[in-house]
C-alpha cells in the first residue's frame, strides 16, 4: 500500500500539468455547488427567520373606515385569527429637492420592524425611518424631516432606523416596476401624528366639504322656514292691529274678530316649535356627522391578519356580507414574500446546471487524460499483474491519483465557493432589497457533498478507463499494442471535395474522425461553454433593451410636478425651454394585473417611444400602444382589444402598436383619447426639454425655487435606477462568462496537451520532414478550431434553450426578460467561443516547441 | 570530387542531471557527393548522434559541420528547418510515417514542402509501392513501411539521404530488398547516402565506411569495390 501511495504522488508529479487542471475544474464544480447551495439555504433559512422574528403577516385586509371598537368585534366574533388594525398616510413631498414620497403608519405587533439604529419610542413630534431610505438620502439620527401639506409644514425628528420585512420589496404601487429605495420613505409614527396628518388626507377632506355643502343647504332651507315663520307672524300681527285700530269702538265687536284670528296663531306657534325642534336636531346631527369625519382620521382602512388561510378566507367572506370589505392580499401575493421566489429561482436555475455541468466536464477531462495516462503504462500494469497484484490493488493505485486531485480541489474551493458565492449574490440581491446585513455561514454538508461528488466523479472516471486494460491478460499487455487501424473518413466518398483539401485538412479530418467518441466527449465542455456565452450575452441583451426601451429614449430633461392641476399656458418656468408636454397616470388593472395608462400629447416628442425596430411610434388622437411588457403578460397582438378598469370602471381600446419596452405594464393613450373615454385629464405633471439639451444642477434649483413647482425629477433619476437592474445582471453574466471562459480554456488545453503528447512521434517526424514549428501548430491549432466549431454547432440550441429557461425564471411581475437571441449574440459568442481557443492555442505552444526531435523519434512503437 | 559534407572536430555533450555524456568527442570526417557511405557502430558509440547533427536535428556543442560549404553548427532553429526541408531526406528504423495518411499521400505530404520534389507517384513506383499506393500504414507490411519512408524521403529530391537502421526492424528478406531499392537510389538518383547501422555486412556495399567507437572515428575505409547487395553473404 505504502508503494502504491508513492507510486501515485510520483505520478502526479511527473503529470503536474494535467493534475493541475483536473483541480482546476474540480475546484470550478466544487466552488460553485457548495457556493450556490449554501446560498440558497442561507437566503431561504435567513427569510423564514426574518420573517418570524418580525411577524411578518399571513394577511392584508382593506375595509371600509373601522374604529377600534369595530376591531374589537372582529377579533371576538374570529378568535382563530389575530386582526391589528393601522392607520396610514401617504404624501409626496420633496427631500433635499428631489420629489419622494413618504408613507406614515401606525407601529403594530404583526408586520414588527428590526431596529437597526434608536428606539421605538417615539413622541408626538418624532419619526422612525426606514434604512434604506436614510442610507440613500443620507438620514441620520436626530435629523429633521420637514414635510409641507396644504401650506401647512410639519417637522419630525428621526429617533429610530429600521427594516421591515414587509417593506423589504419598497415600489409605492402599481407606477413602479423596480424597488424605490431612494424616493420612498416609510415611516412609523405615533397615532396623534396619523391623526393629525389624515385630516389633510383626501377623504377627510372630500368628507368634510360634502358635508359642509350638505349643512349649508340645510341651513338655507331651515333659514328660509324661519323667514317665512317670521313673515307670517308679522302679517298675524298686522292684521290684528287693523282689528284693533278698526274696531276701537266697538269691543265687543273687535274681541269676536280677534277671536277668529287664534286658530291661526296657535298654527304658528306650533309651526315655530316645529322649527325650533328641527334646528336643534339640524345642530345635534351636524356635530354627529362632524364628529364622524373627524373619526375618519384616526380610522383604519387596514387590517393585518395572523392565522391560517381558511380561517382569514371565512374573515374576509363575513366582511363581504356585512357589506365591509374592500379587498385583501394573502402573504403569498406579497412583494416581500414573492422576493424570495424571484430572488432564488435563477440561482436555483443555476445551481441545478452549473455544477452539473462542471463535474461532468471534470469527469471526461480525468476519463479521457488517464486513460492516456493509463494506457502509457499499460505494461506497467501488465508488470503489476505478472507480479501477482491483484485487480483491485492495481485500481486503487489509480484511483489514488483521482482522489489527490479531488481532496486538493475540492475542500478549499467547495469552503471558498461557501465564503464567496453567498456574498456575491446577496450583495446583488440586496441592490434591489431592502434588508439587513445576513450573517453568512459555512454549510459543512455542502462541503463534504462537493467531495463526495468529486470523489464519485473521479472514480468513475478512472474505473472507465482502467477497465479494458485490466481484462488483458499479463503476456498481452506487456506486447506493443497494435496500431489502430486507419479507416477513410465518409468526406472521401466526395472526391470533388475530398481532394481539394490539403494534406493537413484530410490529416486533421481523419484524426477527428479516428477519435469520434474523445471528440464527441470533449465537444460537451465546448458546447457548455458555448451556451453559456449565448446565455450571458443574451440576458445582456434583454436587461438593455429593457432600459433602453424604456428609459434611454427619453428626449426630456426634467420630469416636473407643480402643485396643482394647471395648462401649460399657465406655467411659470424660469428656465429656457425647448418642448413642455403634459402627462397624466392612471392606475389601472386587468385581469388582477395592476397595469399603468399613461395619457401623453398626440405627437408627443419627449418620451419618443418606439417599436420593436427601432421606429419612433407616431402618436395620433387614436393611438393606442401597450408596451412589449404588457404583450408578452396578457397575449395581445397589434388589433386585439385591451380591456382594463380604472377605479372600478371598464374600458376597452384597440391596440395599435407595440412599443418596445420590456420594463412596465402600462397602456399610453393621447389626452383627446382619454377626454373622449371620460377620464379627467388636468395633470399636474410635465416633461421638459431645454434647447442645451443637458440636465444641470442650476436650472433644478432654479426650478424649484419656482412656488408652483413641487418637484423635480430629472432623466438620470430614472437612468439610475434603471441601472440598479443592469448591475444585477452584469455580475450574473459576468460570472457566466467567466464559467464560460475557464470551461473552454480547460477542456481545450486539456485535450489539446493530451493531444500533443500523444502525437509527439508524429509531430516531431513533421519537424524533421522540414515542417516549420509554425506549420506544426497551425496543425494542432486547426483541429481545436475545428473542435470549437463541432461544439458550438450543438452550444447553439443548448444556448438558446439555456438563455430562454434563464430569461423566463428572471422575469418577474415587472419586468421581462425577452431572451431573444440575435444573429449578432450568436456571431458574438462564437467570436468569444474561437477567441478563448486562440487563447488556449497560445499557451499551447511551448509544448509544440519543447518537443525534442531525436527523443520523440527514438521511442519504440 | 570535393566533399559536401565535412566534419571538423564535432563534440557532443549532453547533459543529464549533473553528469555530462561526451556522446561525440571529436569527430572528423568528410564526405563526397553521390557517395553511399555507412556508419558502423556498437550501440552507444555515437553514430545516431553523428546522424542526427547531419541531419540538423541536433546542433553540435564543439566543432563545425560544413555542406556544401556551409556550418550548419551556425544555423538558428528557423535556418535549421529550412535545411531539413530542402536538403535532407530521413529514412527510420520504425518508418515513423503518419498514420492518417495513405501511402501516396504521406509521399506527398513530404513533398508538397519542397522545391526541386520528384513526382510522388514516380518515387512511389520506383519503390515498387503503385499498387499500394492508397493503403494506409497499418495496412502495409514492415517492408512496404519502410519502402513508403524512403519514397517520402526521396521524393524531396534532398542533397543528402540519411537512413537510421533502416533494416533494423526487417526480417532480412524485407531489409535486402530495402538495401538494394537504396542502392538503385544511390547508383540512379546519384543521391547520397549516408546509412548507420551496427551490421557490419551492410558496409559492403557502401563507398566509404566510417567505423565509430566510443564516441570517435576509429577508422575510414574506401571500398574500392562496392558490392551488390545479392553479393554480399548475409550469414
Amino acid at each position: 500500500m505504502k508503494h502504491l501511495f508513492l507510486r501515485s504522488l510520483r505520478e502526479v508529479k511527473s503529470t503536474l500539468g494535467q493534475f493541475i487542471s483536473i483541480i482546476l475544474i474540480i475546484a470550478i464544480g466544487s466552488a460553485i455547488f457548495s457556493g450556490l447551495f449554501s446560498t440558497v439555504t442561507l437566503i431561504e433559512s435567513w427569510l423564514n427567520d426574518y420573517y418570524t422574528s418580525t411577524n411578518f403577516a399571513d394577511a392584508w385586509v382593506y375595509v371600509k373606515p373601522a374604529d377600534v371598537d369595530q376591531i374589537k368585534i372582529y377579533q371576538n366574533d374570529n378568535p382563530e385569527i389575530t386582526i391589528e388594525g393601522r392607520a396610514s398616510f401617504q404624501l409626496e413631498s420633496v427631500l433635499k429637492g428631489e420629489s419622494v414620497t413618504y408613507r406614515f403608519y401606525t407601529k403594530t405587533d404583526i408586520n414588527g420592524l428590526m431596529l437597526m439604529q434608536g428606539t421605538t419610542n417615539v413622541k408626538d413630534n418624532e419619526i422612525l425611518i426606514d434604512a434604506s431610505f436614510a442610507e440613500t438620502n443620507l438620514l441620520e439620527l436626530n435629523d429633521e424631516i420637514s414635510i409641507l401639506v396644504d401650506d401647512e409644514v410639519y417637522t419630525y425628528i428621526i429617533k429610530g432606523i429600521f427594516h421591515s420585512s414587509e417593506f423589504a420589496y419598497k415600489s409605492k404601487d402599481f407606477s413602479e416596476s423596480i424597488s424605490n429605495k431612494k424616493g420612498f420613505g416609510i415611516i412609523y409614527a405615533t397615532p396623534e401624528v396619523l391623526s393629525e396628518l389624515n385630516h389633510h388626507s383626501d377623504l377627510y377632506k372630500d368628507a368634510l366639504s360634502e358635508a359642509t355643502i350638505k349643512f349649508d343647504e340645510a341651513q338655507v332651507k331651515l333659514d328660509d322656514a324661519h323667514q317665512v315663520l317670521i313673515d307670517q307672524q308679522a302679517d298675524l300681527d298686522l292684521q290684528k292691529a287693523q282689528i284693533i285700530s278698526a274696531y276701537s269702538a266697538n269691543l265687543l265687536m273687535m274681541q269676536q274678530i280677534l277671536a277668529t284670528l287664534v286658530p291661526y296663531q296657535k298654527l304658528l306657534d306650533d309651526a315655530k316649535a316645529d322649527y325650533e325642534l328641527a334646528l336643534s336636531d339640524f345642530q345635534i346631527e351636524k356635530a354627529n356627522a362632524l364628529s364622524d369625519i373627524e373619526n375618519l382620521t384616526t380610522d383604519v382602512f387596514e387590517l393585518l391578519i395572523k392565522g391560517k388561510t381558511p380561517q382569514i378566507e371565512a374573515f374576509v367572506i363575513s366582511l363581504e356580507t356585512q357589506d365591509q370589505y374592500v379587498n385583501h392580499r394573502l402573504r403569498k401575493d406579497h412583494p416581500a414574500f414573492t422576493m424570495l421566489d424571484n430572488v432564488l429561482s435563477p440561482i436555483k436555475v443555476m445551481t441545478t446546471i452549473f455544477p452539473i455541468l462542471f463535474f461532468l466536464v471534470a469527469s471526461i477531462i480525468i476519463l479521457i487524460s488517464m486513460s492516456k495516462t493509463i494506457e502509457n503504462e499499460r505494461t506497467q500494469i501488465a508488470i503489476f499483474k505478472a507480479l501477482g497484484f491483484k485487480k483491485s490493488t492495481i485500481r486503487l493505485s489509480y484511483l489514488f491519483y483521482g482522489w489527490w486531485a479531488a481532496i486538493i480541489g475540492s475542500i478549499p474551493f467547495a469552503l471558498l465557493g461557501n465564503y464567496m458565492i453567498p456574498r456575491i449574490l446577496m450583495a446583488i440581491f440586496t441592490t434591489r432589497y431592502s434588508m439587513p446585513p445576513v450573517p453568512f455561514k459555512i454549510y459543512w454538508s455542502y462541503n463534504l457533498i462537493a467531495l463526495g461528488l468529486s470523489l464519485f466523479f473521479s472514480s468513475i472516471a478512472i474505473l472507465l478507463a482502467l477497465r479494458s486494460i485490466l481484462k488483458e491478460i499479463p503476456a498481452q499487455g506487456m506486447r506493443p499494442k497494435a496500431p489502430k487501424s486507419t479507416q477513410r473518413s465518409s468526406l472521401e466518398r466526395w472526391p470533388w471535395f475530398w481532394t481539394k483539401l490539403s494534406y493537413t485538412q484530410k490529416l486533421i479530418t481523419r484524426n477527428i474522425l479516428m477519435g469520434k467518441v474523445k471528440i464527441l466527449l470533449s465537444s460537451i465542455g465546448i458546447v457548455g461553454s458555448i451556451a453559456l456565452l449565448i446565455t450571458g450575452l443574451s440576458l445582456r441583451n434583454s436587461a438593455s433593451q429593457m432600459i433602453n426601451g424604456s428609459i434611454n429614449t427619453y428626449k426630456f430633461q426634467y420630469a416636473i410636478k407643480t402643485s396643482e392641476n394647471m395648462e401649460i399656458s399657465d406655467l411659470q418656468l424660469p428656465i429656457d425651454t425647448e418642448i413642455i408636454e403634459r402627462t397624466k397616470i392612471f392606475a389601472g388593472e386587468s385581469e388582477d394585473l395592476s397595469l399603468i395608462v399613461q395619457v401623453i400629447e398626440t405627437d408627443e416628442q419627449l418620451l419618443a417611444i418606439k417599436d420593436h425596430s427601432g421606429k419612433v411610434i407616431e402618436m395620433k388622437d387614436d393611438t393606442v400602444i401597450i408596451t412589449k411588457a404588457m404583450a408578452i403578460v396578457f397575449d395581445l397582438k397589434v388589433n386585439d382589444r385591451v380591456d382594463f378598469f380604472i377605479d372600478d370602471v371598464p374600458y376597452s381600446l384597440i391596440i395599435t402598436n407595440i412599443s418596445n419596452q420590456y420594463l412596465n405594464k402600462s397602456i399610453s393613450i393621447s389626452f383627446t383619447q382619454a377626454d373622449s373615454l371620460g377620464l379627467e385629464i388636468s395633470t399636474d405633471k410635465f416633461y421638459i426639454s431645454t434647447p442645451s439639451q443637458e440636465i444641470k444642477q442650476a436650472e433644478v434649483d432654479t426650478l424649484l425655487e419656482e412656488p408652483s413647482i413641487l418637484a423635480v425629477d430629472t432623466k438620470i433619476k430614472y437612468q439610475d435606477t434603471a441601472n440598479e437592474v443592469m448591475k444585477m445582471l452584469n455580475s450574473i453574466i459576468m460570472v457566466i462568462v467567466l464559467s464560460a471562459l475557464l470551461l473552454s480554456i480547460t477542456v481545450i488545453y486539456n485535450l489539446a496537451s493530451i493531444n500533443i503528447f500523444d502525437r509527439q512521434r508524429e509531430l516531431a517526424t513533421l519537424r524533421v520532414l522540414g515542417y516549420t514549428v509554425r506549420e506544426v501548430e497551425n496543425l494542432v491549432y486547426a483541429e481545436n478550431y475545428l473542435l470549437t466549431f463541432l461544439g458550438a454547432i450543438g452550444g447553439l440550441p443548448a444556448g438558446i434553450y439555456l438563455s430562454q429557461t434563464i430569461a423566463r425564471l428572471v422575469s418577474s411581475k415587472e419586468f421581462i426578460m425577452s431572451g431573444e437571441i440575435s444573429p449578432l449574440i450568436i456571431a458574438l459568442s462564437l467570436f468569444a467561443g474561437f477567441f478563448f481557443t486562440f487563447m488556449t492555442n497560445r499557451i499551447l505552444r511551448r509544448k509544440i516547441v519543447m518537443i525534442k526531435l531525436v527523443e520523440s523519434l527514438k521511442a519504440v512503437e | 570530387m570535393n566533399s559536401i559534407i565535412e566534419f571538423k572536430g564535432v563534440k557532443k555533450h549532453y547533459k543529464i542531471g549533473e553528469v555530462t555524456i561526451e556522446a561525440l568527442k571529436g569527430v572528423d570526417f568528410t564526405i563526397k557527393k553521390g557517395e553511399f557511405v555507412v556508419i558502423l557502430g556498437a550501440s552507444g558509440a555515437g553514430k545516431s548522434t553523428i546522424l542526427n547533427l547531419l541531419g540538423g536535428m541536433d546542433t553540435a556543442t564543439y566543432g563545425d559541420i560544413m555542406v556544401q560549404g556551409e556550418n550548419i553548427t551556425k544555423y538558428k532553429d528557423k535556418k535549421l528547418t529550412q535545411y531539413r526541408r530542402e536538403k535532407i531526406g530521413f529514412v527510420f528504423q520504425f518508418y515513423n510515417l503518419i498514420s492518417n495518411l495513405t501511402a501516396l499521400e504521406n509521399v506527398e505530404f513530404a513533398s508538397a514542402v519542397s522545391k526541386n520534389a520528384f513526382s510522388p507517384k514516380d518515387i512511389l513506383a520506383k519503390v515498387g509501392l503503385t499498387d499500394r499506393a492508397n493503403n494506409f500504414p497499418t495496412q502495409l507490411s514492415g517492408g512496404e513501411q519502410q519502402r513508403v519512408a524512403i519514397a517520402r524521403a526521396v521524393a524531396k529530391n534532398p542533397l543528402l539521404l540519411l537512413c537510421d537502421e533502416p533494416t533494423g526492424a526487417l526480417d532480412d528478406v524485407s531489409g535486402q530488398s530495402i538495401l538494394n531499392l537504396l542502392d538503385e537510389l544511390n547508383r540512379d538518383l546519384h543521391k547520397t547516402i549516408v546509412l548507420i547501422t551496427h551490421n557490419a555486412q551492410i558496409a559492403q556495399m557502401a563507398n566509404k565506411v566510417i567505423h565509430v567507437r566510443n564516441g570517435l572515428v576509429d577508422e575510414i575505409l574506401i571500398n574500392e569495390t562496392r558490392k551488390q547487395v545479392s553479393e554480399i553473404d548475409w550469414k
